[in-house]
């Protein structure tokens, strides 16, 4: 067995030695190479102490009522659901339904006249770059890749992988 | 007998009491989304079954991740309203514990950015006693013993608390739910490679504050 | 005062609107005009120093940290036309609202797990539905012969993608 450290996938051999989640054959391998391997056995010796250090986080009681609780809140929705459907006529919708709408159409009329004052416009402070955000990017642009739908603009050429 | 083989209860339980036959003990986890389409037919009693089975395992993941029992309850609860609430349209496209964990792990996400924990310091010292008190008791523990393990908590607590919240919903799901990477990307739509990265940082971080509490 | 305040708004959005172009939009032509200062996460990796990008590297496991790099040679390797329909393509994704993103992606992946001939027909239609106005290519998603060419999958992943294409 090579290093783990060092090997593709390694840390998450030790991860599953940590979790006593191997199989006897690789759990064999694995203590062979931490006899003689000093970082791998510290690394592993860690991660071992995490996993019990976290079992001790043992579950909490639920709350004997909460299923009723949550029916009650599931019957509460379907009747009010209910007498929505059947009764509008105590709501004051007939004479502030017509000022809502205008006034909701004047904002957006004023915004699309104005895409300047859309928050999305203004300069928004950057956030430092997370290397994850590269790879989320590199996986959409492998996903995109694959469609292939290269346009008029762009020079012929053939689909390669990224 | 019913058209599954499965000895038809006596009386049909009013689907708002805690539904307690024997299929919740017989039957495999596949069933999840056949109880789920029941459920979408008009079966209440089978909404009341998936609650049976994946109530605790959504209440001790939210309570992990916001670290406060009546919150998590709370979105527990919102979890469960979401997939009655979907139940008209819903398709066993996926894993009925993805979507499950999805619609909880977004929750929770929601809540920890909408900043409404209290204080770090002040949270944690409220929620010790309570929480303490919740979990599971273990009355072989002497006074000692109990003082120990409530150090021990503590600090695995607040080391859990201290990752960033995707780190900390995918290191829950990896270390309490034992869900496969695959899952857990499908949780957290994103890829598995970046589910390994979310761990390998979040481990990293554990063991540099709990690798000494043997 | 309610019927006023009604009327005087009525009255404001009608001057408002009465304002807009009313003219058709001419046709255009079918060519991607680079969005303005398209940045992906990428773009600014390869901007930071060496430094800086060797840090950020660092934190991740090692066999991690080689495909990554690998990845990002062979995409800056492309050709730059490719590079831009990219860029595009992923800003549209980002610029969906994060449900509709996540549905997109999940589109994606199905549509990569489909046989050889089945994404070529997709990507097919695709291509053919670019130069098509929004209201076009929802009138030729919902057409018998879409429907009857390909599967409901096939037709779900296809709506998805089209909010991937360029804007008419």
């Amino acid at each position: 067995m090579g290093c783990p450290i060092e090997d593709d996938g390694g840390h998450e051999l030790i991860l599953a030695y940590g979790a006593n989640s191997l199989s006897p054959q690789q759990q064999i391998d694995l203590e062979r190479h931490l006899g003689t391997c000093a970082s791998c056995r510290e690394w592993a010796e860690a991660q071992r102490a995490v996993w019990t250090a976290l079992d001790a986080w043992s579950p909490t009681v639920v709350s004997t009522d909460f299923d009723e609780r949550l029916f009650r809140r599931i019957a509460n929705e379907e009747q009010s659901a209910w007498w929505r459907q059947l009764s509008p006529v105590n709501w004051p919708w007939r004479s502030t339904l017509p000022v809502g709408v205008a006034c909701a159409a004047l904002i957006a009329a004023f915004l699309l006249k104005n895409p300047a004052l859309r928050p999305e416009a203004q300069a928004q402070p950057q956030p430092k770059l997370q290397i994850e955000q590269v790879e989320h990017a590199l996986d959409d642009m492998e996903m995109l890749k694959q469609l292939s739908i290269e346009s008029a603009s762009d020079k012929a050429n053939p689909s390669e992988k990224i | 007998m019913d058209q599954d083989g499965m000895p038809t209860p006596a009386a049909q339980p009013s689907w708002n009491t805690r539904v307690k036959d024997n299929r919740t003990e017989l039957a495999p986890l596949e069933r999840d989304a056949e109880l789920m389409l029941r459920v979408r037919d008009g079966d209440q009693a089978s909404f009341g079954l998936l609650l049976e089975r994946h109530r605790g395992p959504v209440i001790h993941f939210l309570y992990r991740m916001v670290q406060r029992q009546a919150v998590a309850e709370e979105l527990a609860q919102e979890v469960f309203l979401r997939v009655y609430r979907s139940r008209g349209t819903y398709e066993p496209s996926a894993k009925f514990t993805t979507w499950l964990f999805r619609i909880a792990t977004h929750l929770g996400l929601n809540w920890i950015r909408d900043g409404r924990a209290e204080s770090r310091e002040e949270s944690l010292d409220k929620e010790t006693s309570e929480g303490a008190t919740r979990q599971v008791a273990d009355r072989t523990r002497t006074v000692e013993q109990d003082m120990v393990y409530r150090v021990k908590l503590r600090e695995v607590r607040r080391a859990i608390e201290c990752l960033p919240s995707k780190q900390r919903a995918a290191v829950l799901m990896h270390k309490y739910e034992e869900m496969e990477y695959s899952e857990i990307a499908n949780v957290l739509s994103c890829s598995e490679s970046a589910v390994k990265s979310l761990l390998f940082r979040a481990y990293e971080h554990l063991r540099s504050r709990l690798a000494h509490m043997v | 005062m309610r019927l006023s305040w009604s009327a005087v708004a009525s009255a404001l959005l009608l001057i408002l609107l009465a304002s807009s172009p009313a003219s058709p939009k001419p046709a255009k032509q079918h060519t991607e005009k680079p969005p303005k200062n398209v940045k992906t996460p990428i773009d600014e990796f390869m901007r930071m120093s060496p430094e800086e990008r060797q840090k950020a590297l660092n934190r991740l496991p090692p066999d991690q940290r080689r495909r990554l790099q690998e990845r990002l040679q062979r995409f800056n390797q492309l050709p730059p036309g490719q590079q831009q329909t990219l860029r595009n393509m992923y800003d549209r994704l980002n610029q969906l609202p994060p449900q509709r993103q996540q549905a997109v992606r999940r589109s994606m992946n199905q549509f990569s797990e489909q046989p050889q001939d089945r994404r070529q027909a997709m990507r097919q239609e695709l291509r053919s539905m670019a130069p098509l106005e929004p209201e076009d290519r929802e009138a030729r998603m919902a057409s018998p012969e879409f429907r009857e060419k390909f599967s409901e999958k096939e037709q779900g992943i296809i709506r998805d993608m089209s909010s991937l294409l360029p804007p008419r």
